[in-house]
């Protein structure tokens, strides 16, 4: 069980008034009462024996004024109930064999009692002091009441009781004074301490008091005092540390952000190369399709004219049967549908050498090495090749919504420029979880060119929007998304003295507005 | 020791004794019986209403024991013991005893109504013979 300071004084002291109460109401009343009954037996024992000498001497001189005398010597004593003067007889049986002793009481004082049994009452002491002289054997009997005594103890109990109240009202009122000169501040220390233990170093206590409490509030705030000397003084070290450290970590983020946006530069620079080679190899072949498609379906139009105009002179003028081997082939074809089919066929080759055309179109645009040099570049163009080149991860799925401008050639690093594109078209794609739209728009004004990429997908909260262009900083799972794309872009869009913002919130989709100067200041 | 007593008594029994009283009170001639009366505290006052006052002498001189033998037929001691029997019970003063005839005779002078014990003859200013049974001595 906690027993708290509080109580430890009240115990004390009602332990210690517990205790004089003890001795005050019970043990010394009883010690001074025993002492008081002693002292009075004492006394009447001493006076009987007065009596008895008094008695013995004037028997000897035969003065019997002197016995009355003797025997009135306590007649004034208020206390006295009687004095008898006891006369003993030795009295012998028929054959003088044994005796017995016989008090005959010969003389009483005061006269008007006998000695009687009633006189005799609780509180009364009877003492007898025997004498012996030449006329007689006795004895003197003084009996004495103890009221007095009683009165006396009566008032020992009194004092004692009135002595033990105002010792226990002396003993509450030291309690509490007590309590409020140590408890109090004690409790006051305490919990200051604990708030000075939560951190609050404004805490002081108020101690006016010179004893070791007092010096304990004083050494207590000059503590608090050192210590928040000592945390201010480590305040200022921790921010100066922070500040340090956070130009370390700024700078160690912006070493692995240059050494991430080298890499990538590096890889994007390899598969631009890469891509500009197999580009530059399907081109070739794919001109020849591209180049030769017309005039074979033109000679196929024209050899399926001649053919025509060969059925139609025969049937004309009747030569089936001088073309009958022609007509045995023709039995096994079918000429129309293979006419058709020709068609088709061309057809489907001229649009895939189209779309291959395209997209190797796309793979130059978008592998185009310039990131030194400003290059002039329509920006329609790049989000075209950047659409061409994510095709295959939206369609079927993702309807886009075009709403291009007309737009002026800007100065730009292409490259860099479609690798914005490919980021922020890449996420809208894949925020986008089954069926969705992304709208593209684009416009310009005097200065500038804008484009806004929005797209219907899930959206992102204030808080994740406020770190999308961290370096490193990304929801997806991990392996899937290193967090440097949409810094690269922020970065790439600042080098273009652009702005890129971001409008987001969950549920609504996200919409991404950038801003790039039409003429650069500067073109290195 | 009853020798001793019995030489006691009768050294007691020889001493001739008087009574003598103060001139008032007492009368100058009684009875023995009545003397002895008187002594023994059975009378308490005189004729002419004076309280009797008896003045022995102390027990432990001749003249006390010739007293007690004579007058009380006791001992010097159941004397005291009777009259300490008497005057505690109310019954009767105690006699004054004295230790000198002179003191006897004095107390006996200037004491109304007292009377008293001795061995010869004394005649004061103030105090008489009293005759018993016809004689000055017994």
């Amino acid at each position: 069980m906690r027993i708290t300071l509080k109580t430890k004084i009240w115990l004390t002291v009602l332990t210690i008034v517990l205790m004089f109460s003890f001795f005050s109401l019970y043990y010394f009343p009883e010690q001074q009462e025993k002492y008081l009954l002693d002292s009075y037996n004492n006394e009447v024992q001493n006076l009987t024996n007065t009596i008895s000498l008094g008695v013995k001497i004037a028997l000897k001189d035969e003065n019997f004024e002197g016995v009355q005398t003797a025997m009135s010597f306590v007649k004034d004593d208020p206390r006295l109930l009687f004095v008898n003067l006891v006369a003993t007889d030795t009295i012998w049986n028929n054959d003088s064999s044994r005796y017995t002793l016989k008090d005959s009481v010969l003389r009483t004082f005061p006269d008007t009692l006998k000695n009687n049994k009633s006189h005799l009452k609780n509180a009364t002491i009877k003492k007898r002091s025997e004498f012996t002289s030449d006329m007689m054997s006795g004895a003197i009997e003084l009996a004495v009441t103890t009221e007095n005594i009683e009165m006396g103890k009566k008032r020992i109990r009194e004092t004692s009781l009135i002595v033990s109240s105002v010792v226990f009202i002396i003993g509450i009122l030291i309690g509490f004074w007590l309590s409020r000169n140590i408890s109090i501040p004690v409790l006051a220390l305490r919990d200051a301490a604990n708030k000075v233990g939560e951190g609050d170093l404004t805490q002081r206590v108020v101690n006016k008091s010179g004893d070791e409490i007092g010096e304990l509030a004083i050494a207590f705030n000059r503590m608090v005092e050192d210590l928040a000397r000592a945390r201010e003084e480590l305040r200022k070290a921790n921010l100066n540390l922070e500040s340090t450290n956070e130009a370390l970590h700024a700078t160690v983020a912006n070493l692995k952000a240059a050494q991430e946006q080298l890499v990538q530069a590096e890889k994007m620079a390899s598969l631009g190369q890469l891509t500009a080679g197999i580009a530059h190899e399907i081109n070739n072949p794919i001109n020849f399709v591209t180049a030769n498609i017309q005039p074979l379906k033109d000679d196929m139009a024209d050899i399926i004219k001649i053919i025509d105009h060969y059925e139609e002179i025969i049937k004309k003028k009747g030569l089936e049967n001088e073309f009958s081997e022609i007509g045995k082939d023709k039995q096994g074809i079918n000429v129309e549908l293979t006419k058709k089919e020709i068609n088709n066929l061309l057809k489907g080759i001229e649009d895939g050498a189209m779309r291959t055309s395209e997209i190797v179109k796309g793979l130059r645009n978008f592998s185009r090495l310039d990131q030194n040099v400003f290059r002039k570049a329509n920006m329609n163009e790049c989000l075209e090749s950047t659409l061409t080149l994510l095709h295959s991860s939206y369609k079927n799925r993702i309807e886009v919504i075009k709403q291009y401008g007309d737009l002026p050639e800007i100065d730009c690093f292409p490259g860099q420029i479609n690798q914005v594109f490919m980021n922020i078209l890449s996420n809208a794609i894949q925020a986008i979880p089954a069926e969705g739209k992304i709208f593209i728009k684009t416009w310009h004004d005097q200065n500038n060119v804008k484009i806004s990429i929005k797209d219907t997908g899930a959206g992102m909260t204030d808080e994740v929007r406020k770190k999308i262009f961290d370096p490193f900083f990304t929801t997806k799972d991990v392996g899937k998304g290193t967090g440097l794309g949409l810094s690269i872009s922020f970065g790439i869009i600042q080098k273009h003295n652009g702005e890129i913002e971001v409008f987001s919130r969950p549920g609504d989709g996200t919409e991404f507005i950038i801003r790039i100067p039409i003429i650069q200041q500067s073109t290195n | 020791m009853l020798l001793l007593f019995a030489g006691i008594i009768v050294k007691g029994q020889e001493t001739t004794l008087i009574a003598i009283s103060n001139k008032k009170g007492a009368p100058s001639i009684m009875k023995m019986t009545e003397l002895k009366s008187v002594l023994k505290g059975e009378k308490q006052r005189w004729n002419d209403g004076t309280k009797v006052s008896i003045v022995l002498m102390k027990t432990n001189t001749p003249v006390g024991e010739a007293t007690c033998q004579k007058i009380y037929n006791m001992s010097g001691d159941k004397v005291k013991r009777f009259w300490l029997g008497l005057s505690f019970s109310g019954k009767a003063d105690a006699p004054i005893f004295c230790n000198s005839i002179s003191e006897l005779e004095t107390i006996v002078a200037q004491t109304p109504g007292a009377i008293a014990i001795l061995d010869k003859i004394s005649i004061g200013t103030n105090t008489k013979t009293i005759v018993v049974d016809g004689k000055n001595s017994f």
